[in-house]
């Protein structure tokens, strides 16, 4: 017989640790909230999107605990934290995409520049024409390159060939595809390889103009070498984009974001420049998991 | 290493090895199973129908020692071929054995008279003569047969289907091991007085009070019709025939001697008089007033002469053999060009028909409208609205045609020709069915058997015999699809009629009606289930929450459950007769309904939007059937309206152009332009105003925007009215007869109404077949990958703009799919089309006219039909065609969803 490795309940783990560490698990214990360690840097931060007490269930799953969150204009922060602790459910709430799975219930609100996400006023589709994504997995839509470039504009109903092309070309050029397509770009974008797929999703989200873009795990499906790029690429796209991205990646995380915020069970743990997260950290959790002793 | 420290063994165990090998061997039987069963329905269905287009055959000939003479006016043998009779000019009968030509019986039938005229019914023994002294007699000369009681010493030898001469006759040994004696049976009434001179020709026919109709002509050149009736006498208590005979006011023909040829049709409504030079004249006798020629016609290619004479079983038909050996089907036709004064200047009323139509195998197509017509080609039509026509020509030969003798069961014919060829014909297919070797010495005269198993000539010289089998000769390839001159029809159609009370019948096998039945079942269904399953799928996958998807969809795969007998029972005794009281709502309906929804849909938006996304799951939902009822309502108020503005108030009426229904074809037009105008005026939108508004309304609240939809509806909705309208004006003041076609709308897909119609079995097998489109459609809808959708709605698409641009592009091939699966259904369906569609094998576009499908042709036939005659093999190659018809759709089917697989190969 197989002998299983039993996997342990996340609160006999935490128990089992309880004398290493302090309050996270103590309120995790709890079913309680835990109040961000936020970090002086970020107080001179002008705030694209601001997160205020937000809380989210799944049916009755807690998934987000009282998260509140600032992210920084033009700079690339990234969300850390162990599987299942709630990254893709914070960034899938920043344009309200969990509005599609109908068990979601939420609490609390988001502010993008200034205009509340989630009041009742707000017309979902036009806040997601502001917000650019990029999926886990690249899903280019089964059309031509420069069709899928061109989609947000086309749902806008623009139709001035000039503004596409133009639009097209610099999109392109933004994730540095143009050069590789620009003599087939009627082609099917389904035969790109997956780094240049992913690439261009990025340049699909670039081409609506968006005021922040959402990452979620923007290089987990692809090789080394395509992840470099993309790596490369969100680095060079620093500085002019309002960029919030899950990673798994600690060194990806290093080494592409100027922020970094650790979440932990539906928490959010600590958020501080990415330097002090990775070097100084002002919790023993957070230097626990980046130093890879836990997660 | 292994985690238990103990050495484990990886070997799969046995009994998974062999539940995968039986399981293997199970799906590969089923699957091969499968092709083999369909390859072997089709074998089957191929060798039931390859038959049909299988020559007729005949054996070599047998030589049986009977003479023939010019005298001989009439031969004869009977059913079972084993005996026959030849009659003289003299009234001499000779009775023969078939088996060996031995002489049976002979006997003068008249001794004391002269017969001068003879005729011979196509459809049994009954015969007429005429004699020198201006009598008729009526008889018949024919077989009888008795069962022997005791059998004498001589046949005691015989075994079964054994035969003797015996006596009179021949006995035969039946399989129930009676002997029955075959006999001449000679019946002959009393002479009539007819005439007072030498009677030249006589035919007679039974009208359907079975009176008999005589027409005679004279030596002395008098024609005349005898109305036979029967009186019992007072005194003696027996049956008198009384004769009443009648003189028609008719000169002959100039420079014409007396005519060759007599012919009183079936049911004895006209008379035909033929000269072998090839003249006719024809003569109306429907009633007892007699009438001069109604039409002369010539019957003959210039140059050539008639040599023979007859008439085809019913006689209706006659055949005309002349010496260049050119063999013609000539019957009378009701032209149908009426002509109404209507729209004519200046005003012509009555009846008119074609000039020089007698020799065009194909008449000229009568326009349906007046105005299309040139009087100087046309004639008045004769008194009984009736012209007799060359139908058929069949394979001409290249020697004179001597003798005929048309089958008394079908419209086969075997003509012999003066080289000795014998060749026998199916008439209405023009087909010759087998031609015999020439026949030394040439033939006198020919007698096809009365089963059409024998084919006998007689030469100067001795018999012929062949053992003959026509197979299917009224099926061929021509007559099975292509258009066939029908007798008594006005031009050569496509007809479906396989069976007639009489036997005299022609049977009509054109699959055609019957195709095109199929077709426009299954396109009005389709055209009612496709857009409903589709947007419902649209709707359910794309819109609604899960929780309510699964029971929507649920409730509409339920619809499937209902056995198409229960719908087409439905259709047929409700949704029919309730339709045809509302025909105006429920065209009406058709506009109204989606109008109140797409306006439903726009007041929805004027709701404060905290209101609009508080109720955007269920009451939103709901709020449908709130709309739909007032759709409903509108069309009972609109329909009327249209009915008296456009419709002269009876839209039935003027559906079937009836002449109290003064309307003209505006209303028509402004129904079938309708969806066009509807296209146009979404694409101005689209294209045009779309653009202009977007720019324009960004600085407007959602409440003006939402106005502004409800006010663009309005001003749409009249615009599309006023572009129909209008285009129906021009349409109708015109511009049709202009480009050449009809001004009026009435004859396409709009004509007369009735009750069980395409539209019913469009509307009834829609509702069969939108559970199956509708859930493969889903299906598809949903199997499309999640990142796809997320990925447009999170680019900030609509969710429309999401179905429309990613969802339905990529699931294509699914959706096709559920398309052509619906198809399919509907080209198979019976039980609906059966009931409710009328079963009339008709070929119109109309809509409102019914149909019958090869399904329902073969359900309700092939119970009836003789195994292994021409009609129950025309319904296997009914199956056969739809078998090919279901089978190319899904090929094609097949091939367009790998074309939209390819294309998404990637995903
Ligand atoms: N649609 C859903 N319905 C119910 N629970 C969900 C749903 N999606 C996520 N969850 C739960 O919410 C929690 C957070 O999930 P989330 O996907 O946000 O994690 P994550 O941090 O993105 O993990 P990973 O790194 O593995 O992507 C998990 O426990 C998960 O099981
Ligand atoms: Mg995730």
């Amino acid at each position: 017989m197989l002998q299983q490795k039993t996997i342990q309940p996340e609160i006999d783990m935490i128990t089992h640790q309880e004398d290493r560490l302090g309050g996270v698990f103590d309120a995790v214990k709890r079913d309680d909230t835990f109040p961000t360690a936020v970090h002086d840097a970020l107080h001179q931060e002008d705030a694209v999107i601001e997160v205020n007490d937000f809380d989210l269930w799944y049916g009755a799953k807690r998934a987000l605990y009282s998260v509140s969150l600032v992210v920084p204009r033009r700079k690339v922060t990234a969300l850390i934290g162990p599987s299942g602790c709630g990254k893709s459910t914070l960034l899938r709430s920043v344009n309200r995409m969990n509005d599609l799975i109908s068990t979601v219930r939420i609490k609390g609100d988001m502010v993008l520049n200034g205009d509340s996400i989630y009041d009742p006023g707000t017309d979902v589709i036009e806040l997601r024409k502001r917000i650019g994504m990029v999926f886990q997995k690249p899903n280019p839509f089964p059309m031509s390159i420069r069709e899928n470039v061109v989609y947000s504009l086309r749902i806008d109903g623009v139709r001035d060939r000039g503004v596409l092309e133009e639009v097209c070309e610099q999109s392109l050029r933004a994730v540095g595809l143009w050069d590789e397509v620009h003599d087939r770009l009627e082609d099917s974008a389904l035969r790109l390889s997956g780094g240049q797929q992913q690439r261009l999703c990025i340049a699909r989200a670039i081409a609506g103009e968006p005021e922040v873009m959402l990452l979620d795990e923007p290089c987990s499906a692809l090789d080394p070498i395509a992840t470099q790029r993309i790596e490369d690429l969100i680095h060079e796209l620093q500085g002019r984009y309002s960029i919030l991205m899950v990673t798994h990646n600690m060194q990806q995380a290093s080494r592409a974001s100027d922020y970094t915020a650790f979440m932990y069970l539906g928490r959010l743990v600590e958020f501080g420049p990415t330097e002090e997260i990775f070097l100084k950290p002002h919790l023993k959790e957070t230097e626990d998991y980046v130093t890879g002793r836990f997660g | 290493m292994t985690n238990t420290g103990q050495r484990r063994s990886r070997a799969t165990p046995k009994h998974v090895k062999t539940a995968e090998r039986v399981a293997r061997a199970l799906i590969s039987t089923g699957g091969i199973g499968t092709i083999i069963a369909v390859v072997l329905i089709f074998g089957f269905l191929v060798s039931v129908v390859l038959p049909l287009f299988s020559g007729g055959e005949v054996s070599e000939p047998r030589a049986i020692a009977v003479r023939g003479s010019e005298n001989t006016i009439r031969m004869e043998v009977d059913e079972l071929r084993l005996i026959g009779y030849t009659l003289d000019r003299d009234g001499t009968v000779t009775v023969f054995s078939l088996a060996d030509g031995g002489v049976l019986e002979r006997r003068a039938i008249f001794p004391d008279e002269k017969v001068t005229a003879w005729s011979f019914s196509p459809d049994g023994a009954q015969c007429a003569f005429g004699f020198d002294d201006g009598t008729i007699r009526f008889g018949t000369i024919g077989f009888s047969f008795v069962f022997l009681d005791e059998v004498p010493n001589e046949l005691s030898a015989l075994r079964i289907g054994e035969s003797k001469s015996f006596k009179k006759g021949v006995v035969i040994v039946t399989p129930k091991k009676q002997h029955r004696l075959q006999a001449l049976k000679v019946e002959l009434g009393k002479p009539l007085k007819a005439a007072n001179g030498s009677i030249a020709q006589i035919d007679y026919s039974v009208r359907p009070d079975d009176k008999k109709v005589f027409a005679i002509t004279t030596a002395d050149g008098a024609l005349r019709v005898i109305y036979e009736s029967v009186e019992m006498d007072m005194m003696t208590g027996e049956d008198k025939v009384v004769l009443d005979p009648r003189d028609i006011p008719y000169e002959r023909p100039q420079g014409r001697n007396a005519a060759d040829h007599i012919f009183v049709n079936g049911g004895a409504t006209s008379l035909v008089l033929i000269w072998n030079d090839g003249f006719g004249q024809r003569f109306d006798i429907r009633d007892d007033v007699p009438h001069g020629a109604v039409e002369d016609f010539q019957l003959t290619d210039t140059g050539d002469t008639i040599t023979a004479a007859r008439a085809l079983v019913g006689k209706s038909t006659i055949m005309i053999g002349t010496a260049q050996g050119k063999l013609d089907a000539w019957f009378a036709i009701k032209p149908d060009l009426v002509v109404y004064g209507r729209n004519l200047t200046p005003r012509r009323e009555g009846n008119w028909k074609y000039k020089d139509q007698k020799r065009f195998r194909r008449p000229r197509l009568i326009p349906t409208k007046a105005a299309e017509i040139d009087f100087d080609e046309l004639e008045p039509m004769p008194r009984d609205g009736v012209e007799f026509v060359c139908g058929h020509r069949l394979d001409p030969a290249d020697s004179a045609l001597v003798s005929m003798s048309p089958s008394s069961r079908s419209r086969m014919l075997t003509a012999a020709y003066a080289n000795g060829s014998v060749r026998t014909y199916q008439v209405t297919t023009e087909s010759l069915v087998v031609e015999t070797e020439p026949v030394a010495g040439g033939v006198h005269y020919v007698a096809l058997s009365p089963k059409e198993d024998g084919i006998y000539a007689l030469s100067g010289e001795s018999m012929r015999g062949w053992n003959f089998d026509p197979k299917h000769p009224e099926a061929t390839f021509g007559s099975l699809f292509g258009r066939v001159w029908y007798e008594g029809y006005n031009k050569p159609d496509y007809a479906w009629q396989s069976t007639g009370g009489s036997s005299s019948f022609e049977p009509k096998l054109s699959l055609r009606p019957l195709i095109y039945g199929t077709i426009k079942a299954t396109t009005y269904s389709i055209l009612i289930a496709a857009p409903l399953a589709l947007l419902a799928a649209i709707f359910t996958s794309q819109f609604l929450a899960s929780r309510l998807r699964t029971s929507v969809k649920s409730t509409i795969e339920m619809m499937a459950s209902l056995p198409s007998v229960v719908l087409g029972f439905m259709a047929a005794i409700v949704i029919a007769p309730y339709l045809q009281g509302g025909v105006p709502i429920m065209l009406a309906a058709f506009a109204t309904i989606p109008f109140a929804i797409l306006l439903g849909a726009r007041l929805w938006q004027l709701l404060p939007t905290r209101k609009a996304i508080q109720w955007g799951g269920f009451p939103r939902f709901a709020s449908i059937s709130v709309f739909l009822p007032v759709g409903l309502l509108l069309a009972t108020w609109i329909g009327p309206l249209l009915e008296s503005s456009f419709f002269g108030g009876n839209l039935r009426s003027w559906l079937s152009d009836s002449a109290d229904n003064q309307a003209d074809g505006v209303g028509g037009w402004m129904l079938l332009l309708m969806p066009l105008c509807l296209l146009v005026v979404a694409a101005l939108n689209v294209y045009f105003l779309a653009p202009v508004v977007r720019s324009i309304s960004r600085t407007w609240t959602r409440k003006q925007c939402a106005l502004f939809d409800v006010a663009k509806l309005l001003v749409q909705t009249v615009v599309v009215l006023l572009l129909a309208w209008g285009g129906a004006k021009m349409l109708g003041a015109g511009w049709m007869e202009w480009i050449g076609l009809d001004a009026d709308p009435r004859g396409g897909v709009l004509g007369s109404y009735n009750q069980l119609n395409a539209l019913v079995v469009g509307f009834v097998m829609g509702f069969a077949i939108v559970p199956i489109i509708y859930t493969l459609a889903e299906d598809a809808l949903s199997s499309v990958p999640s990142q796809l959708r997320e990925g447009s709605l999170g680019a900030g698409a609509t969710p429309w703009q999401t179905a429309w641009r990613i969802v339905i592009p990529t699931s294509m091939s699914g959706l096709f799919g559920a398309l052509m699966v619906g198809l399919g259904r509907a080209v198979g369906e019976t039980m609906i089309v059966l009931m409710a569609a009328g079963n009339t094998p008709v070929m119109e576009l109309n809509m409102f006219s019914g149909f019958r499908t090869l399904s329902a042709n073969i359900a309700t036939e092939l119970p009836e039909a003789v195994q292994g005659d021409t009609h129950y093999r025309a319904l296997f190659l009914a199956a056969l065609v739809l078998f090919a018809m279901t089978f190319c759709i899904n090929i094609f089917a097949e091939g367009v969803r790998r074309v939209f697989r390819r294309r998404f190969a990637d995903l």
